[in-house]
């Protein structure tokens, strides 16, 4: 598990998350990440990227990469609420599950950090554990 | 609810507060649908947790299967036919368990215990990912005397144990820590066999099956040990024959009750000054001990046994006599 406390620049946290790239699923999903990463600069949409899912364990073949950027300060009517949202559908075909957070508290962090019911049964773990997440400002 | 369920309903709850918060924004038709697509999918997933979350809570023994026959979509007869046996093995370690019970009404000789068919075992649901299925005891609300609030205890202490002795195996046998959890020697034997014959051969496709206790239970501190068939050969020995050295000799006179044919065991009840002991018996003796059993007559066992402070569990040495009245 993985976690990130503090503050860290961005291309510390990007260098970490390309080492969990340690499989070809992973390198496709941090490959896939890194393009996100590369859409939101060119498009000014500036946000806290919070990484969690299981790409963010131990698991050697995550399903995707759950991903979600903190636009809460963005005016809702502002094109960058739009092409977030645009972005977040392009992207699931290449694995990445984008959650644009555009209102609401820090429960969509919460949601990260949690574990699936038959994950924490076969980990051996309790149905409230939470799993760290990983920021990238 | 339980604790899965609280957590599956909480993680909903978080889902539904975004979704809601996404449709208070002023979006046109077309950028609504975009935003609020994660969430529904999220919701798609979180309900299917939920499902399982409820199986989970609401089971006594939760078992997972695994293999060939599962991944591929299993049967109804494989399906049928794996509840049938996790049943019956559940049902006659229970009734070891009230037979070997010191309760006063229970140590009459004579007393023979017929399952009640107010007290059974439900299939609490099914869950995806291998197969998993969820056990919960069950009795009528109508009361019973004699074997049902017994019967019911053991039921649901035996559900428990069966998810917790694989713990204690490996694929080199038992470890010592079995004694410590499990200090009586002829309910360690009831649930060793059960557990015994709950691992797969790996002949009907199933390659392991994992107990979890269900409910409060499953909130483990360790992944469950699967059973494999390696596990099952492990025990066999230990199955075959309990104990080999160490042993004494002595002969033990009561009356023959639950027998189990496949693990070739009964309880002998009403042995003075020891109340019940746990019998492993040879295939030789498989005629005598069913003919006993139907007539009720007292049977005189010789045997041998670990010299504890009481003798629980006997290995029967020789013929079974028939003692006179």
């Amino acid at each position: 598990m993985a976690s990130c406390h503090g503050e860290r620049t961005a291309a510390r946290w990007l260098t970490f998350l390309s080492g969990l790239g340690y499989s070809l699923d992973r390198e496709r999903l941090f490959a896939s990440f890194a393009d996100l990463t590369i859409q939101l600069q060119k498009q000014y949409i500036r946000g806290a990227l919070f990484v969690g899912g299981s790409y963010v364990t131990r698991k050697y073949k995550p399903g995707d990469l759950d991903v979600a950027i903190d636009l809460r300060k963005v005016p809702p009517s502002a094109p960058g609420i739009r092409i977030a949202f645009r972005l977040s559908s392009d992207f699931r075909a290449r694995g990445l599950d984008l959650l644009p957070v555009v209102s609401g508290g820090d429960d969509y962090i919460e949601l990260l950090c949690r574990l699936r019911p038959f994950d924490c049964l076969l980990l051996g773990l309790p149905p409230n554990y939470r799993k760290g997440v990983l920021q990238v400002s | 609810m339980g604790a899965w369920v609280d957590a599956a309903r909480d993680s909903i709850r978080i889902v539904l507060d975004e979704l809601s918060a996404t449709r208070s924004l002023a979006l046109d038709d077309e950028f609504r649908a975009l935003a609020e697509e994660p969430h529904w999918s999220q919701l798609e997933g979180m309900l299917v947790d939920y499902s399982f979350a409820r199986v989970l809570d609401e089971s006594h023994l939760v078992a997972r299967l695994e293999g060939p026959s599962v991944e591929s979509g299993m049967s109804a007869a494989l399906l049928s036919t794996m509840v049938r046996e996790i049943w019956k093995h559940v049902k006659t370690a229970t009734t070891a368990a009230v037979a070997l019970s010191s309760s006063p009404e229970h140590t009459v000789a004579g007393w023979a215990p017929k399952w009640p068919e107010s007290l059974g075992m439900d299939v609490t649901g099914t869950g995806a990912g291998s197969l998993f299925l969820g056990f919960r005891a069950t009795r009528d609300t109508q009361p019973e005397v004699g074997f049902v609030d017994a019967g019911f205890d053991a039921l649901h202490t035996v559900m428990s144990d069966i998810a917790e002795a694989p713990q204690y195996l490996t694929e080199s046998g038992v470890t010592d820590e079995i004694a410590e959890r499990f200090p009586d020697d002829a309910l360690r034997d009831s649930i060793l066999s059960a557990v015994y014959h709950l691992s797969p051969t790996g002949r009907r496709g199933i390659a392991a099956v994992t107990f979890y206790g269900g409910g409060a239970s499953t909130h483990p501190r360790q992944p469950a040990t699967p059973l494999t068939p390696s596990i099952r050969k492990a025990l066999k020995p230990l199955i075959d024959q309990p104990f080999s050295q160490g042993s004494v000799a002595s002969v033990f006179s009561g009356t023959i009750r639950a027998v189990d044919l496949d693990a070739r065991r009964f309880v002998l009840r009403g042995v003075p000054e020891v109340g019940a002991v746990r019998c492993v018996y040879p295939a030789t003796l498989d005629a005598k001990v069913k003919e006993l059993l139907t007539s009720g007559k007292k049977a005189e066992v010789r045997g041998s046994y670990l010299p504890t402070e009481m003798p629980r569990l006997v290995q029967v040495e020789g013929d079974i006599a028939v003692k006179a009245p």
